[in-house]
């Protein structure tokens, strides 16, 4: 694979179209091309948040921010409480 | 797209904290990043979520287990993934997928899908041209990017990116051959990201 080949399937791969073993010729060439094709395949993640990006924004339901951060707080209290009776 | 700024509590000052500062204030553990990054993107990831799984319930539930992943494995970010918006949305493309399939036999899936397809052609631009909403600047242009593309390369992208198909799947699916499906990926691929050259620092 060249790099014109591997920046069309990093392409491909961003977005979910990769076959299983395209997939496992993709990873060998990702290693191959060492940082080089890191930093494609970064630029190609923007494909993914493009995407995203450009479909209407649905807010979600109102309480859902408040649910959130209480479980949020709920999992900070146990680390801490975990952390507290492990000194103890 | 546009960021809301947080306050400085020193001196009242608006200020902008970047997507980066926030995912290493999660790494730190400080809610206040998180409910700032959930300010910024929920209704982005909600949209997402909701085109892949076209249910509004369980979507706003999924979107509280993302949020709790990434707070919980915030770790696993570093930016040489990427920017964090890329990071979360491959993240929320992930589980959508995963929550499609489990829900559904893959045959209920396809009957759903041909439905769909049958509804709506160019779910795609329907969904984006809805006049009535106001649209960001940015999504304007990520909107005018996608739909240049022929109706034939949307639909691949849409089958590879919302429904979580391979190019075989989409081939033996859509009842095209394989290379066709290729081509058309490639091609429409390739004209997003060099549409996306533009945007530099947008994203």
């Amino acid at each position: 694979m060249n790099f014109e080949e591997f920046e069309n399937n990093a392409r491909l791969y961003v977005v979910g179209a990769l076959d299983e073993e395209e997939k496992e010729a993709f990873n060998i060439a990702r290693k191959d091309f060492g940082q080089r094709a890191e930093r494609y395949v970064q630029e190609c993640r923007r494909l993914s948040a493009a995407f995203a990006l450009s479909l209407r924004p649905q807010p979600p339901r109102t309480d859902a921010k408040a649910r959130l951060m209480k479980m949020v707080q709920q999992s900070l209290q146990g680390k801490n409480g975990s952390r507290k009776s492990s000194v103890e | 797209m546009s960021k809301p700024a947080s306050t400085d509590p020193t001196h009242g000052a608006a200020i902008v904290v970047s997507d980066e500062e926030l995912m290493r204030g999660v790494q730190d553990e400080d809610p206040t990043a998180l409910a700032v990054l959930y300010d910024r993107y929920s209704s982005v990831l909600k949209a997402l979520i909701m085109r892949i799984i076209h249910n509004e319930a369980e979507a706003d539930d999924l979107l509280q287990e993302i949020f709790m992943e990434l707070w919980n494995h915030a770790r696993n970010y570093s930016q040489e993934k990427g920017k964090p918006l890329g990071w979360m949305v491959t993240l929320t493309r992930r589980r959508s997928i995963d929550r499609l399939r489990k829900r559904q036999s893959y045959a209920r899936a396809e009957e759903r899908l041909q439905q769909q397809t049958e509804q709506q052609p160019d779910a795609w631009i329907n969904n984006t041209v809805d006049q009535e909403i106001e649209s960001s600047d940015l999504r304007k242009m990520l909107e005018k990017v996608i739909s240049s593309l022929p109706p034939a390369q949307q639909q691949a992208i849409d089958l590879a990116f919302f429904k979580g198909m391979s190019q075989r799947e989409i081939a033996a699916y859509t009842h095209i051959p394989l290379g066709t499906i290729k081509t058309r990926l490639e091609l429409g691929l390739k004209k997003i990201a060099d549409g996306l050259k533009g945007l530099k620092d947008e994203f």
